[in-house]
């Protein structure tokens, strides 16, 4: 009986919608939603990287006129054994590690804060937002000021504290450190809404059970605050791990890759070759291995972390 | 095992009294249910117990120690909570475990401990898992091992069954009464739902405005309420309250109201004359009758079929709403007019004034 009955009915809810004259069919109102998307994607990225693959294979020159050679995978072999690479790629994942482990915890940090505010003071919840709206090239030369001996908070709180000393935080040992912090400065306040965000949903009565089974403050924190964040967590170390590695505005403004090459990170290394020193094929070779490494990292984060998360 | 004790309890909250002046005393091994409203101050009256609210002004005694500082971990005390909450990411084994945790108890005495907790709630099977994994009942059977495994000395429950759909409801009530009785520990239990408060209670509180209206046996409460909020809070269908005069007529008191003149006899004989009272009295104690002096004329606003019985809910001729229980096989149209009698030697008489019953026979002679 109910076999028989169940196409009946079937046919019966689709006729209507399917005849009705003037009207799209589903798959042509995917088409319609979906190709002008499509080719816009074809424009704006698969060209550009389909060129740029072009190029990697050849080696350009300006000089004495445009000409572009077949090289095939030269280009690729070159990079790895250019010194100048290797050494953005270790700041590059130097940077990135620094800004992610910072983000994160001065955005949870935040949220803390802000999510105990007594009522009279929520407003402030609204303002901690302000250091995001803040561009990355704002950023740079804000903290291009802050970190400088003859400028910088260093000196300054020295000179405060009586001592006659200028600390520079833009030095060969420490400069990737500072613009890792300048860097969590800019993010973590996004972080620390979604994170805020998050918390609030927590029921509030699960407190009163953590202080009836008298846990302390960190086991509070680890077994009722944390796990409802922890794929808001996931979710925030893939993209700041792609937003660092892909970080140049930023770095071009605060220190153009110096003092020396000791914040030369792979962009920065990217823009020199291709731009400056106008070595596109070469340059391109190397983009595809900054590509991969953002796709091996977040690779890496989602099966190491991800899975188990989504699992959940 | 507790007898708990408060004084003059008083918790505000800026500048709202959420409760008011409260003395109350819980008896060792009984089941005392907080009844009231929402924002009755109930809750709040059960964190205080718990320690997890600052007491702003009195004192809370266990067994005769003040305990009124005391952190919630030093009461010995164990606390359901709404919706049966636990730890969402423990299983259920480990959401029991962390109420041992702190309690210096070797590895095999806490294993112990939860088998035996788990097996008296009959919830071994599940400790593995998850508690979205667990059903609505399930999860208050683990939220009550998670209790009961500390061996406190006093139980406390905020509205555990409030989350759940009736039939378990039910089942869950009959439980938690008998598990109570087994393991003969004080038990505190907030509610809102008087029908859960009639049938579990060995006593109950009525609170109300963060006040304690009245505490006493079920039976007590629903027999001699003595507030008319208690009287229209407990019971199903609520009271029905009649306002009106007592009048004194040849020696005998007579309820007056509109043409309405029903003699009073029982208890309530003894009602001096006023000027305004509230007759109250339980639907169950009215019958439909033909017109007449003593009889009520009311229009039917909505008849509801309960299978053994039928309540017809009615307006009055001051719109206030009256309800009667009559046989299932009651058919009458909406609006149509009707005449109720009703049993005075069951009604209560309240001064509206007071809000209290009037004491038939005490004020007469002054």
């Amino acid at each position: 009986m109910a076999r028989l009955a169940s196409p009946d009915t079937e046919t019966a809810a689709k006729t209507p919608a399917t005849r009705r004259r003037g009207e799209l069919s589903n798959l042509q109102f995917a088409l319609v939603v979906t190709v002008p998307v499509l080719v816009f994607l074809v424009l704006v990225i698969a060209y550009p990287l389909g060129y740029a693959l072009n190029l990697s294979f050849h080696d350009i020159r300006f000089f004495g006129g445009y000409s572009a050679t077949w090289v095939g995978l030269e280009n690729y072999a070159d990079v790895l054994s250019d010194e100048r690479f290797w050494n953005g790629f270790l700041l590059t994942v130097r940077f990135t590690v620094e800004t992610v482990l910072l983000t994160l915890g001065i955005g949870m940090a935040l949220a803390l804060v802000v999510r105990d505010l007594p009522p009279r003071w929520r407003w402030l919840r609204a303002l901690i937002i302000l250091p995001w709206a803040v561009s990355p090239y704002g950023a740079g030369i804000f903290f291009a000021y802050l970190g400088r001996g003859q400028t910088g908070v260093g000196t300054a709180l020295a000179n405060a504290l009586g001592f006659d000393t200028s600390i520079n935080f833009i030095t060969q040992d420490l400069v990737v450190e500072f613009l890792a912090l300048g860097a969590a400065w800019n993010m973590a306040p996004l972080v620390a809404f979604f994170l805020l965000a998050n918390m609030l949903t927590t029921p509030p009565r699960l407190y009163d059970l953590a202080k009836l089974d008298r846990m302390s403050r960190f086991e509070t924190f680890l077994y009722v605050t944390l796990p409802p964040l922890r794929f808001t967590l996931f979710v925030f170390t893939c993209i700041i791990t792609v937003l660092s590695i892909k970080t140049f505005d930023y770095i071009f403004t605060a220190t153009q890759g110096g003092p020396g090459s000791a914040s030369s990170v792979l962009t920065y290394v990217l823009y020199r070759t291709s731009f400056q020193n106008l070595d596109l094929g070469y340059g391109a070779a190397m983009s595809f291995y900054l590509l991969a490494l953002i796709l091996i990292s977040t690779g890496i984060i989602f099966f190491t972390w991800g899975r188990r998360e989504a699992r959940r | 095992m507790a007898k708990i004790e408060l004084n003059n309890v008083v918790k505000t909250f800026g500048t709202q009294h959420a409760v008011k002046n409260l003395d109350m005393t819980i008896e060792d091994g009984e089941l005392l249910v907080l009844l009231g409203p929402s924002g009755c101050g109930k809750s709040t009256t059960m964190n205080m117990i718990a320690g997890l609210t600052d007491v702003t002004s009195g004192h809370i005694l266990f067994d005769g120690h003040d305990v009124t500082t005391l952190p919630p971990h030093a009461r010995n005390i164990a606390m359901v909570f709404q919706s049966s909450l636990l730890y969402p990411h423990l299983s259920a084994r480990r959401n029991i475990y962390m109420s041992l945790k702190r309690s210096g108890l070797s590895r095999s005495d806490i294993e112990a401990r939860i088998a035996k907790a788990a097996e008296t709630v009959n919830v071994a099977h599940l400790l593995d898992k998850m508690p979205n994994q667990l059903s609505g009942g399930e999860r208050q059977r683990v939220a009550t091992a998670k209790a009961i495994v500390r061996e406190p000395d006093c139980f406390l429950l905020d509205e555990p069954l409030s989350a759940l759909d009736a039939a378990l409801r039910l089942t869950l009530r009959a439980e938690l009464v008998n598990l109570q009785k087994r393991i003969e520990t004080t038990m505190v239990f907030v509610t809102h739902d008087q029908v859960e408060a009639m049938t579990m209670g060995d006593r109950i509180g009525v609170m109300r405005d963060g006040g304690l209206e009245q505490i006493g046996t079920p039976t007590e409460i629903y027999n001699r309420p003595e507030t008319l909020f208690v009287a229209g809070f407990v019971g199903t269908p609520p009271m029905n309250f009649l306002k009106g005069a007592v009048i004194d007529e040849a020696g005998k008191r007579l309820f007056v109201r509109g043409a309405l003149r029903l003699p009073l006899t029982g208890e309530s004989a003894g009602t001096p004359p006023a000027d305004q009272v509230i007759l109250a009295v339980r639907p169950h104690r009215m019958t439909l009758t033909e017109p007449g002096e003593q009889a009520l004329p009311l229009k039917v606003y909505a008849i509801e079929h309960l299978g053994n019985e039928t309540i017809v809910v009615c307006d009055s001729d001051d719109h206030d709403r009256i309800r009667i229980v009559v046989g299932s096989e009651f058919a009458a149209s909406v609006g149509s007019t009707l005449y109720a009698g009703l049993d005075t030697s069951h009604a209560l008489m309240f001064d509206p004034a007071t809000e209290r019953p009037i004491r038939a026979g005490k004020r007469e002679v002054a």
